[in-house]
This record gives C-alpha cells, sequence and structure tokens, in this order.
C-alpha cells in the first residue's frame, strides 16, 4: 500500500490554499476583477446584449458603465437597469447570466437586478 | 461511533424527509473520522463485509458488488479548524488524509433512515465547511452545488447560523466563501443536481445578507 496519493492530495489541498490566499492578497489589482465581474453576474437576474447607440443613449441619461467590465480587454460596458427601463429598451439578445464568451464578449449589455442586490 | 459523520453529497438526500433521496445522485458516500476514534473505527471496519480497501486510495474502500457505494474516509479534528490545512494520518490499515478544513464541522441531525441511524453534520456547518473547501474541475462544482442542495433543505434559522460562524472567520477565508456563492450563483445546471439557474435570487440574497470583503 502506497500513501503517495494522499500526499499528493494533501500537497494539492495546501496548495489551493496559498493560490487562494495570494489571490486574495491581489483582490483589489488587476487579478481581482474576475471576482468583481462576477459579484455583479450574482446579483443579475437577467443580461440583454444592447447596441453601442443603445450604451450611448444611457450613458446621456445618466447610467455609468460598471467599472469592472471596463477593466477587461475587449471592455464590457455593463449597465445596470431598472426592470421597468427594460421594456423601453431595444435589445439584441438575452444573454445567459454566466462568466461565458458569449457574454464577456457581447460588447454592451445591460444588467437586471435581482430585487434585493448585492451589495 | 462517537463523532464520525456522513458529511458529503449525499447529506441533502438524507435531510428530506424519509431520506427520499431527490436532490442529489451520489457517487460515495464521505464518512469524516475524528482522530481521536480511529482506532475503534478501524476495528468496527474489520467486520465490514462487502467492502475492501482500494490499493491506489487506500482511505477509500470500494464495493465489492453493484448493491453498495464505495466509502471514502476523511480524517478530522473536530473542534479545531485549520482551514486549508492538510496531512496524511499514516497507519498501515486505515490511513486517513486530514483535511482541516473539516473542524468546522459540528454534529447536527440522527435521521433514522429505514433503522440505521445516521450521524450528520449540522447544515450550517456543512455548508460552511463546502464553500470553504478549495477544490478544482468537476468536483468543485459538485461540491458548490451540494451547498445549494443543503440550502433547499435549511431549517428557520439555519441560514443565521451560518452567518454568525461565517463572521469570525479570517478575512480570506470570508472572501473565499463569498467567491464561491457567486461560482454557484453563475453554475449551468447539470443532471442529478439541483439547479442552480432555478435558485439565483436565493443566492443573491444570500450574498447581500454576507456583504462584500473589500
Amino acid at each position: 500500500m502506497s500513501l503517495e496519493s494522499l500526499h499528493r492530495r494533501a500537497r494539492a489541498v495546501r496548495s489551493r490554499h496559498l493560490v487562494r490566499q495570494r489571490e486574495f492578497a491581489q483582490r483589489n489589482l488587476a487579478g481581482g476583477v474576475w471576482l468583481a465581474l462576477r459579484y455583479e453576474l450574482a446579483a443579475a437576474q437577467a443580461a440583454f446584449q444592447i447596441t453601442e447607440d443603445v450604451a450611448r443613449q444611457l450613458e446621456h441619461a445618466g447610467h455609468v458603465a460598471l467599472e469592472h467590465g471596463l477593466r477587461i480587454d475587449p471592455p464590457l460596458h455593463a449597465y445596470e437597469v431598472a426592470e421597468s427601463e427594460l421594456a423601453e429598451l431595444p435589445t439584441v439578445a438575452q444573454l445567459t447570466v454566466r462568466m461565458d464568451p458569449t457574454l464577456l464578449r457581447a460588447g454592451y449589455i445591460v444588467l437586471v437586478r435581482f430585487p434585493q442586490r448585492v451589495a | 461511533m462517537s463523532g464520525v459523520m456522513v458529511v458529503g453529497s449525499e447529506v441533502p438526500n438524507l435531510l428530506e424527509p424519509g431520506g427520499a433521496s431527490t436532490l442529489v445522485v451520489s457517487q460515495d458516500v464521505d464518512l469524516a473520522i475524528p482522530l481521536a476514534v480511529h482506532d475503534a473505527v478501524k476495528r468496527a471496519l474489520r467486520d465490514v463485509k462487502g467492502l475492501r480497501r482500494s490499493d491506489p486510495e487506500p482511505s477509500v474502500w470500494i464495493p465489492e458488488s453493484d448493491a453498495l457505494i464505495e466509502a471514502n474516509f476523511l480524517g478530522m479534528e473536530p473542534g479545531a479548524p485549520r482551514i486549508g490545512e492538510a496531512f496524511v494520518f499514516e497507519d498501515a490499515e486505515l490511513p486517513l488524509l486530514v483535511f482541516g478544513t473539516l473542524g468546522v464541522l459540528e454534529p447536527g441531525l440522527r435521521p433514522d433512515i429505514e433503522g440505521v441511524v445516521v450521524p450528520l453534520p449540522s447544515t450550517a456547518s456543512l455548508a460552511l465547511e463546502k464553500l470553504l473547501t478549495d477544490r478544482s474541475g468537476d468536483k468543485y462544482d459538485r461540491d458548490l452545488l451540494v451547498v445549494l442542495g443543503i440550502m433547499l433543505t435549511w431549517a428557520p434559522g439555519d441560514e443565521d447560523a451560518l452567518l454568525l460562524r461565517e463572521a469570525v472567520l479570517d478575512p480570506v477565508d470570508r472572501w473565499t466563501l463569498r467567491a464561491n456563492l457567486t461560482a454557484l450563483s453563475l453554475l449551468p445546471d447539470r443532471v442529478g443536481m439541483p439547479e442552480a439557474s432555478a435558485h439565483r435570487a436565493r443566492i443573491g440574497m444570500l450574498l447581500e445578507r454576507l456583504g462584500r470583503i473589500v
């Protein structure tokens, strides 16, 4: 009987924890952008792709693109809108709320929050 | 046996009325063994029929027939959580991988399933453990969905219990817990597991109650 597999798994557990500590230390730097974006998406009940023109209209109306989306490349211009605003808004397509290439490369999106949003 | 608990993906099933087992398809049974009772467990295992120790994974006992599923023995040190730590408890008969994070577990319900009393951890402590444990790949996704399965069985006060336990953790662990909850919220649905997409609002509310770590 070899215990090497157990020792290997123990090392992997400790290693992942070290990585996690490093990620925590860098949470407010570039690497933290992904978790920040996940937070925004976790707080959203729905996401819709919009055109650049519609995004400009939203900005004229006072909406501001979420900071974290602008920090990725290509930038993701994501705007929070109320459910009541959505009815008036021309959208291109509804997106699955997920950190996947379709959403991350959509360019311009609106997020509709759950009624109680993440702080 | 004192302190031994079932701690794996089967727990949400066992918490359903009558052990209905509709929440999670379990691939094995995880048994947490306090090191203090390791000898007693080892002696009891000598009387177990139908399972034998796996040579490549010596803390795993594999079934000799399709009627049984694999038993995975994990070491724990109750009341002494060392989150993110792990070491090997060497033994010629029953070696254990001791997970420091399992130390957060507290005893909970002991449902009677067809005449067998099954000791379980409290659901708050098990959700906490799973949200603090770093895994990767498929196991990571499954463990997060088990958390959702646990949440679906929560009684009033269980979520509050989780928040109380969470509030006294180190910042890195509190941050990890939130990161894992956001990942759970965005997981694709999969067969045999609770549907994350159907419960995103509930996960969002828990995140809101937890607040952010800046």
